[in-house]
């Protein structure tokens, strides 16, 4: 589409500034299945969104169809949906950052290699994974997912900017089965070429943790210490970050509201969200809205120290935006989200903290997370596996018990914190955490 | 939309390199929606999707590719490049494309892509009235309208050619009742494959009225006790412990491999004797209905347990290869984006004979649980869990006190032996079911039933 033709006809009808978002992405997608290419999968797809101001008000539309033919109908979605509205609609369109900061991440090769060397490398797992152990008795994936993604701003203010990011994901899940018990466990890598991974280290760890939890059982109801390990750490706090959300804090669903510069965690926790760290999934120089990214101390020694905006939110509440301005695919429209969310890592091992908790319960996987968790009053009571701790060993699998508690209670009360920082695969990460109580459901 | 020709020479292409099997799937999707807080209209949105998405199969093996430039030299230039993943003699594959017409099952009376903003707006508006004028305990509103209309064109080397419009509408309100430092939240959100003509039916304001009562009752509520006790599980959207006890793990996804608790046991006892289930995508404008799935076959009402006996599984046609078996016209798909693969319909038990008030005063003590709020389940395990949204305690037979905070978690092979008691107030509700083939509109559904023994996660 003629960009520039767009932004001028809107204009001729009385809707500026005017903004254009595009999207473009490739996606190649290996699936291995028993020495074969079980399925592939060769997309490339991409849209753009458009806003204006109309009226004084906001008016949002999408639309795939790459074609000129199109602009009327464009123009037709945006006055009507810019009518529509009542509430006053603080959103922005932004003229651009004075500067944008450099990312220095390691190029992703795997764009480049040939797809039957990707293929060799997932059958070698594959087979390597599937004689590890005489338990394992499906290697139930093996999957590489390379994703490139092309993005522009434009708008009638001037702002114009692109980036292009790539990634690759690779991951592997194994059925473990004994005595009518069956059991899966899976790992992910983050890859930019086939030499990031030790493939022997990498089949050895998946074989651990699922013939690890066959015969699993559960323990008696009750209150237990527990570590919340990195993996069930990283995705609860992934649930709760619209906690720090600068739209439900204006809209006053944040219980963290009015919580600015008070202590709200325990003094050892100290929260980031940093779009510049090196290969992180969600580094970026900029955020949907054009504005410049950088990194910022969310919670500091236990001290609320500020909430994520977007221009809207940041506007509604008197600030600037934190450029956390971000869309949920290119269709959506501009909300918050965060970029590389973390609680800082100490320097106590997972090792140390079994040995710190002596008896308790580690847990690596909580499940119904979008069910079992009220995000707004933090309340939860989840579906947990993971492994009974006696004298700071392992002793045995769990599974089938409920987890419950409310996250900004116990998170005033952590005993300690782990190193062992890794990435995941959504925005928010955490190391394993020991927590002094929690109620347990089991027997 | 592309020309029959189009289709063909796209698809005779797809099978140049020893492909047994292609199909396009062309896709266009209209979609409005408009979001209100505190019956203030806060933002609209509106747009329109359109792609292609290319299969070939390959014995059990395939390829997939879709894109939105659908010129034609990029659609060759797709077929070509999938096909690139094969290496063999072609296959005596001949066809000519004809297309399917019928009689629409699911017809719209109004279709909602000419309704006018303004109309779409009030109603709304009448959902959000209902919320905030239950109690003034309701601080905050949120409601949103959906209504969205999806093109289908499903062409294949068997010389296919079927088209289906599917039109749905979806009216969804979350109220949040807040005293002091205590915030509850009561969400309802009834929907159809019906158009405009759905608000004719339901009483906005009542659905909106509905949402604020879950919050104000739950704000009340005691904290829920835990352990191990009987459960009884009210009709409508009570029906996802069979989704995620059951449902999933009965989609050839999971059996085709032997990846599922479920895989194998045809004809075997899997749940209590009074339990019988369907999955029926041909209910007339339900929610998850369509008259074909997204491989074009015309969907069908299948059996899966008859009296506690597993009679079938929910199959596609790609893993119906693997299993042996038809296709039960399960394929679906979010968009095409996704692979589609086998997933649910509009899935439920059905009616038995027992009531709800025996049922409640069978129990000593444990949960009657009125609502529900989705769950999930590894369907390879089949541990599952899903969360309680309107609890009440029951002691000696009698309902004592709203409780909240609930999760009800369990193994799918145990848990469903374990249902003792089914009710005759069977009802559907309308969710959203997230899988491999992307997020879509499925109905779960059940009488009242008991479990004879559950584990209760509570916080107290």
């Amino acid at each position: 589409m003629d960009f520039k033709k767009l932004i001028e006809q809107a204009k001729l009808e009385g809707i500026d500034p005017v903004e254009v978002y595009q999207h473009m992405s490739e996606e190649e997608s290996i699936r291995v299945f028993g020495q074969k290419v079980d399925s592939l999968t060769i997309a490339q797809s991409g849209g753009i969104a458009i806003r204006g101001i109309y009226n004084g008000k906001m008016g949002y539309c999408f639309m795939e169809e790459d074609s000129d033919e199109n602009i009327p109908l464009i123009l037709q979605l945006i006055k009507e949906n810019a009518s529509a509205l009542e509430v006053e609609d603080a959103s922005k369109i932004f003229e651009g950052s004075e500067s944008y900061p450099e990312l220095h991440n390691t190029p992703n090769q795997l764009t480049e290699t040939a797809m039957n060397a990707k293929i060799e490398f997932m059958k070698e797992v594959e087979a390597k994974l599937a004689t590890a152990d005489p338990r394992i008795v499906q290697v139930m994936t093996t999957a590489m997912q390379t994703v490139t993604v092309d993005t522009a701003i434009m708008n009638s203010l001037g702002l114009d900017v692109s980036k292009k990011e790539s990634y690759t994901v690779f991951y592997t899940m194994a059925l473990a089965s004994e005595n009518g018990d069956n059991k899966n466990g899976m790992d992910f890598k983050i890859m930019h070429s086939l030499n990031d991974v030790n493939v022997d280290e990498f089949v050895g760890k998946i074989k651990d943790e699922v013939v690890g939890k066959l015969n699993a059982k559960q323990v008696k109801s009750g209150p237990y210490k527990v570590v919340l390990k990195n993996s069930a750490m990283s995705s609860l706090l992934g649930a709760l970050t619209g906690l720090f959300n600068g739209e439900m804090v204006h809209k006053g669903i944040s219980k963290l509201a009015n919580k600015l510069d008070t202590q709200i965690f325990d003094e050892k926790i100290t929260i980031l969200d940093d779009p510049l760290k090196k290969d992180g999934m969600n580094s970026t120089a900029f955020d949907d809205e054009g504005v410049a990214s950088f990194t910022k101390t969310i919670v500091e020694n236990g001290v609320l120290k500020m909430f994520l905006h977007n221009q809207k939110s940041a506007a509604q509440m008197n600030t600037v935006s934190t450029g956390n301005g971000f869309k949920a695919g290119y269709a959506g429209q501009v909300s918050i989200s965060p970029t590389n969310f973390y609680i800082v890592p100490s320097e106590t091992s997972y090792d140390e903290l079994l040995e710190k908790m002596g008896d308790g319960l580690v847990i690596d996987e909580l499940n119904g997370l979008h069910a079992g968790l009220n995000s707004i009053t933090t309340d939860f009571s989840l579906q947990a596996s993971g492994y009974v701790v006696e004298n700071g060993k392992v002793v045995r699998p769990v599974n089938l018990i409920t987890v419950a508690g409310n996250f900004l209670e116990m998170m005033k009360d952590v005993e300690a914190i782990g190193s062992d920082l890794e990435d995941q695969l959504s925005s928010a990460s955490a190391p394993s955490i020991l927590f002094k109580s929690l109620s347990i459901s089991g027997e | 939309m592309l020309e029959k020709h189009q289709l063909k020479e796209v698809l005779d292409l797809c099978v140049e390199t020893g492909g047994d099997f292609a199909e396009i799937f062309e896709e266009k999707k209209i979609t409005h929606t408009v979001n209100l807080l505190n019956g203030e209209v806060e933002k609209a949105n509106s747009g329109v999707t359109y792609g292609v998405g290319i299969r070939i199969y390959h014995g059990t093996e395939s390829v997939y590719a879709f894109s939105n430039d659908t010129s034609m030299d990029n659609l060759r230039k797709m077929a070509k490049n999938l096909a690139g993943s094969y290496n063999e003699e072609k296959k005596d594959i001949q066809f000519v494309l004809e297309e399917v017409i019928y009689e629409n099952q699911h017809p719209i009376l109004i279709d909602p892509t000419t309704v006018d903003m303004d109309k779409k707006i009030e109603v709304a508006k009448l959902a959000s009235k209902g919320a905030q004028e239950y109690d003034e305990i309701i601080k905050k509103v949120m409601v949103s309208y959906l209504d969205e209309r999806q093109e289908v064109t499903i062409s294949n080397t068997n010389g296919k050619l079927i088209r289906d419009t599917r039109i749905r509408t979806r009216l969804s309100t979350t109220a949040i009742a807040m005293d002091g430092e205590e915030m509850e939240t009561g969400f309802y959100g009834p929907g159809a494959a019906k158009g405009f003509e759905f608000y004719d039916e339901i009483n906005p304001y009542e659905a909106g009225k509905e949402a604020a009562r879950i919050a104000k009752t739950l704000l009340t509520a005691d904290l829920c006790p835990s352990g191990t006790m009987p459960v009884v599980i009210d009709n409508g959207f009570g029906g996802v412990i069979f989704h995620e006890a059951c449902g999933h793990s009965l989609e050839a996804s999971s059996v085709a491999k032997g990846q599922s608790v479920f895989a194998g046991k045809l004809g075997q006892q899997i749940a209590g004797s009074k339990v019988s289930a369907v999955d029926d995508g041909t209910i007339t404008n339900a929610w998850g209905s369509a008259n074909i799935d997204d491989e074009g076959n015309f969907t069908k009402r299948n059996l899966l347990i008859e009296n506690g006996i597993l009679k079938g599984y929910m199959v596609d046609t790609l893993n119906g290869r693997r299993m042996n078996m038809p296709s039960t016209s399960n394929s679906r798909r979010q968009s095409y984006k996704y692979v589609t693969t086998s997933r649910m319909t509009n899935t439920f038990i059905l009616n038995g004979e027992d009531s709800l008030e025996d049922m409640i005063a069978s129990m000593d003590y444990g949960l009657y649980c009125k609502s529900m709020s989705g769950g999930s389940v590894n369907p390879s395990t089949g541990d599952f869990n899903f969360a309680v949204q309107e609890g009440y305690l029951v002691e000696n037979g009698k309902i004592v006190k709203p409780v909240k905070g609930a999760s009800l978690i369990g193994n799918g092979g145990d848990t469903l032996l374990k249902i003792d008691m089914v009710g005759t107030n069977l009802k559907r509700a309308q969710g959203m079911c997230g899988s491999s083939s992307g997020s879509i509109p499925t109905d779960v559904g059940q009488p009242a039933i008991r479990v004879s023994s559950m584990i209760v996660g509570g916080r107290n």
